[in-house]
């Protein structure tokens, strides 16, 4: 009964969404208060009905009711419950329940905060968040539902992919969509403001908040993704530009512009046009990756045509969803005024220039992912769009956002002064120019990207601290007086310094470990040593072991430097009797400078050999604490409530004073 | 199902009067537009006065925001006493209002009809122990049967239709290589029969997981000679072809069995799928390969042959179960007061779609379980 009552649910929800669209629509459009509430009670009652229904579906899931075909399909009796759990999401159709619930809760959310937003504007808002889960509730009822039974149950489910039992799976979906999803709450308020011809200047203060959260989840969501297939799939790499990754790196990058130009939309009421067009972009992007990734045109554009259902109905819900707001934004978009006035060089012209180039990334990440998608379409051939591609167009784009980067934060609003920027700087950059030039003396038959890499990782790192002490008068006024200053920086001015602080750690590990990574493939015997890196791993054998649902072997590798003993890697490799199919646990230790990475393969041989791969990865503990430093940077900029007016200078040349003081966030 | 329905309604009750009752109620009449933007200018000036006090602005500074503000306050000042009341047509309203009551229930009760399964209840696997216990049982039984089987072979080695029974028997348990030394017992008493080959051919490329190994390459050769119409010869030799780097040679293969199979041959999709598939990755035009000149004339008896094989196995299977069955029915006959026995046969009989008699055998099951207590 409770599987028919979280299928029913679902159903209302999916009727309450058509209620939700259209009444507050109408409402707004006739200025009809009554109407134009609708929206709000209505919002709630959608989330409280989708809740239910996922809450059905996953107890359906714990119990192992197989007669649920899709609980079948995607679980066995025997998997440890975390994974029973999590296996709600790790398929087609409970991927999409996660979907709708993420976005209702979104809805709801605006429902129960936007009690200072005019009521057309909320109700326009809702109603267009309904119609995205209309379309989506639809795609779930009609080709994907979750709720369909099978006649006799099953004695026992299929299992899910071993590749997904990991608790890095249970967290990485739900941190993406609360990403992608949370693009969708920006894109309704776009919508919303394009229907009334005009942005609020409640609208402004809501955007950024919103962007800011969606852009938190998205960067998680992606950075565990990442770790995720670092220590599964057992190549020692972190990134393949992988087409799935690229769905959710797009609209990362997208979000990460939307979220700048919001803040000039909020501080100086301009660039709104621009910033509702970066709001549909970011979630057109996000509705992009979705249909790559859930109508199986990756696998095969052939396989796609064979099973249509899904992919047609996606298809066409995004010609609808982006065609449509593209339609409305050429139609409405030059009726949005602006106000504030700003030259190119300028706070507001730093952050159009992070804007475009960043606009640039995700179009050229578009190109690289669709192309051979189209290619293929039209029968010419396969080609692969890989690293080398990424590479080689996206170093040119990001080297100047990078330089840029940290030169923006020291211009004033309106209209900066840019060599008293640099001025400042001279620190930063002495110190980028040494660590390059480092790199360079230490390696130096590295690749030349290598100390470029390395020079604009600390360029940022020391920009920021730079940026920081300027702030507060360090060293050119009493301590005293610079603690006083450090205590009263705004939280959002923290929360930029800290995330490009943190980017700036992610860039010294991606280049060291994509420029120093060594690798050692090989077949070992029990008690052979390989250097690695100046590494020693001694095999000491490998021994089965049993765990809940899978059988393992386990090898042991004794891993020292210099004689001293560093540490004991564990590898396994698991064969999982339900699907039969092997994965591989990599054992990890990592150090500041880097992780010691082992894998265990097949056995080679009689006398007890394996294959084996060792690595060492420089610095790709950096990425991981880079990420993190930068979602901890989102988040301080999230806790910080005040409403923030850009300060405007009325003086020509600001370097009577401190021109860092002016510049602030 | 009364609680499922009684659940429904109370969703359905619930949502449509909050509609009916929000859309019902009088509201005082809404700010108007500007004073929102004002509302938040005047937090914005608030807020200059904040910083100009902890010193993050300086005054100037703040002067020049705060007159910006002002400035961006009078402009929207000026559609304040614009007023923007406005009401949906009474007729309109009562017609909105006709409408939410009639649809939402209609429509989710009509698609959820038309989806749903009111009647199936929850069967959480704690509650199914006994079908649990069955199906092992079943499983048990079939491994038992195929032990049994194995065992009688080990005395009686010549037995070749054994060999044969009991390759196919281990086929339907998945446990291919078993069953690929089994039938090799059987063909080497028969005489390497061409049918009897591809089948074994094929399980040891089932458990080289998809593979095509070196030894099921030979038979498949050996094979092509006797029996030319056997479509399993071209398909796996393509593969062969394919996994030793001749994309052009695997592509030939396939080409040839298309041009010798039946129209309706159902291989044909997944042939042609990865014909598409091999020649795109390694870059080859198919219509430059040509199906062979010397190819065997299609021939009837040939792929009827081949059709029987392929449809042997599970007929084959069937036939155990049914003598399995069978032989617990007889026993049951013997013994009427084993419930658990009756249960089943129940569970056996339902599996194979045999309803009545299924129903017959829970009744019998019940009538034990009465006798014992």
């Amino acid at each position: 009964m409770i599987v028919e009552i979280g299928h029913f649910a679902l159903i209302l929800a999916l009727v309450v969404s058509l209620v939700q669209g259209t009444v507050p629509l109408i409402g707004a459009h006739r200025n009809d208060a009554a109407w134009m509430a609708l929206a709000r009670p209505a919002a709630i009652a959608q989330f409280v009905l989708i809740a239910l229904s996922f809450a059905a579906l996953t107890h359906a899931y714990v119990t192992s009711d197989f007669s649920v075909l899709n609980v079948a399909n995607n679980s066995h009796s025997a998997k440890p419950m975390m994974y029973k759990i999590s296996g709600v999401w790790a398929n087609h159709e409970g991927s999409m329940m996660l979907w709708v619930l993420i976005l209702a809760t979104f809805g709801s959310a605006v429902a129960i905060f936007g009690q200072n937003l005019p009521p057309s504007l909320r109700a326009r808002t809702l109603a267009i968040q309904a119609f995205i889960a209309l379309g989506f509730l639809l795609f779930i009822v009609l080709t994907s539902n979750p709720f369909e039974r099978i006649m006799p149950a099953p004695v026992d489910g299929r299992g899910l992919n071993p590749l997904l039992q990991d608790p890095g799976l249970a967290l990485h979906p739900p941190f993406l969509y609360l990403g992608y999803v949370g693009l969708s709450i920006v894109f309704s308020f776009a919508i919303a403001a394009l229907i009334e011809g005009r942005v609020d200047a409640a609208w402004a203060r809501w955007v950024r908040p919103w962007t800011l959260a969606a852009w938190i989840f998205l960067t998680a969501g992606i950075g565990l993704g990442s770790w995720w297939a670092y220590y599964e799939l057992g190549w020692g790499g972190w990134w393949y530009w992988d087409p799935v990754e690229n769905a959710s790196f797009m609209p990362w990058l997208a979000g990460t512009a939307l979220l700048h130009s919001s803040i000039v939309v909020e501080k100086r009421d301009t660039l709104k046009g621009w910033t509702v067009f970066l709001a549909i972009v970011a979630f057109s992007l996000s509705l992009l990756g979705t249909f790559l990734v859930r109508s199986g045109v990756l696998t095969s554009v052939h396989a796609f045509a064979t099973d249509p259902a899904r992919g047609v109905f996606i298809l066409v819900l995004l010609l609808v969803a982006i065609g449509g707001s593209f339609a409305l934004f050429a139609w409405r978009g030059p009726s949005l005024s602006a106000t504030g006035l700003f030259v190119p060089v300028s706070r507001e012209g730093a952050l159009l220039l992070n804007n475009l180039l960043l606009t640039t990334a995700s179009a050229v990440v578009l190109l690289g992912t669709l192309y051979p998608l189209f290619l293929d379409a039209m029968n010419g051939g396969k080609v692969s769009v890989g690293p080398p591609f990424f590479n080689a167009v996206f170093i040119p784009i990001m080297t100047p956002l990078f330089a840029a980067l940290a030169v923006g934060p020291f211009l004033a609003w309106k209209r900066g002064d840019l060599p008293g920027a640099l001025a400042r700087l001279k620190l930063a950059l002495g110190l980028s120019i040494a660590a390059a030039l480092a790199t360079w003396y230490v390696a130096a038959d590295g690749p030349v990207l290598a100390v470029l890499g390395m020079g604009l990782a600390v360029w940022l790192v020391a920009g920021a601290f730079v940026e920081m002490a300027s702030r507060i008068h360090l060293f050119r006024a009493p301590v005293v007086e610079s603690l006083r200053r450090l205590r009263r920086i705004p939280r959002a001015t923290w929360g930029m310094t800290i995330a490009h602080l943190g980017l700036g750690i992610l860039i010294a590990g991606v280049t060291g470990s994509s420029a120093w990574k060594v690798e050692s493939i090989q077949t070992m015997t029990p008690g052979q040593t390989i250097d690695v890196s100046g590494y020693e791993f001694r095999f000491e054998g490998a021994s089965g072991v049993g765990g809940p649902n899978y059988t393992a072997t386990r090898g042991r590798f004794v891993v020292s430097r210099d004689g001293t003993r560093v540490a004991v890697l564990k590898p396994e490799k698991r064969v999982y009797p339900v699907q039969g199919r092997p994965t591989t646990e990599a054992a990890i230790k990592t150090t500041f400078l880097g992780d010691i990475y082992a894998v265990i393969g097949e056995p080679e041989g009689n006398a007890g050999g394996y294959v084996t791969r060792l690595y060492f990865n420089p610095l790709v503990p950096w990425i991981w604490a880079g990420i993190l430093i930068m979602v901890v940077g989102g988040l301080f900029s999230l806790s910080d409530r005040r409403l923030r007016v850009g300060a405007p200078s009325r003086r020509e040349a600001p370097r009577r004073k401190d021109p860092a003081q002016k510049a602030r966030a | 199902m009364i609680a499922f329905w009684a659940a429904a309604l109370i969703l359905l009750a619930g949502t449509v009067g909050l509609f009916l009752w929000v859309l019902m109620r009088s509201r005082k009449p809404a700010m108007a537009r500007a004073e929102y933007d004002i509302a938040v200018f005047r937090d914005q000036l608030s807020e200059v006065e904040r910083d100009l006090e902890r010193g993050v602005l300086a005054s100037d500074q703040a002067e020049a925001a705060r007159i910006e503000i002002k400035r961006r306050m009078l402009a929207a000042a000026d559609g304040r006493d614009v007023s923007e009341e406005g009401a949906v047509p009474p007729g309109l309203r009562g017609a909105g209002l006709a409408l939410i009551a009639m649809i939402v229930p209609v429509a989710s009760i009509a698609i959820y009809l038309m989806l749903g399964s009111p009647d199936v209840p929850d069967q959480p696997l704690a509650a199914r122990q006994g079908d649990v216990q069955t199906a092992q049982q079943g499983e048990h039984e079939m491994a038992g049967a195929v032990a049994k089987l194995a065992a009688q072979l080990e005395k009686d080695p010549s037995n070749a239709e054994g060999w044969m029974l009991l390759g196919r028997s281990l086929r339907t348990m998945e446990r291919w290589a078993d069953a690929a030394d089994a039938m090799l017992r059987g063909i080497e008493l028969t005489g390497r029969e061409p049918v009897a080959l591809a089948e074994y051919a094929e399980l040891l490329v089932m458990a080289a997981d998809g593979v095509v190994p070196d030894a099921a390459a030979d038979v498949f050769g050996e094979i092509s000679a006797v029996a030319p119409g056997d479509p399993r010869i071209h398909y796996y030799l393509g593969i062969y072809r394919d996994q030793h780097g001749d994309a052009r040679g695997a592509v030939q293969y396939w080409v040839d069995l298309i041009a010798v199979s039946p129209e309706d041959a159902p291989w044909l999709t997944s042939v042609r799928e990865r014909i598409r598939a091999t020649a795109a990755a390694a870059d080859i035009d198919v219509a430059s390969i040509k199906p062979s000149p010397d190819l065997p004339k299609p021939r009837g008896p040939s792929k009827e042959d081949v059709k029987d094989a392929a449809e042997m196995t599970p007929e084959e299977r069937d036939e155990m179960i049914n003598s399995m069955i069978e032989g617990l029915a007889a026993r049951l006959e013997d013994e009427p007061d084993d419930a658990d026995g009756w249960r089943r046969l129940a569970q056996a009989y339902r599996v194979q779609g045999k309803i009545d008699k299924a129903a017959e055998a829970m009744a019998r099951a019940v009538a034990a379980e009465k006798n014992q207590k």
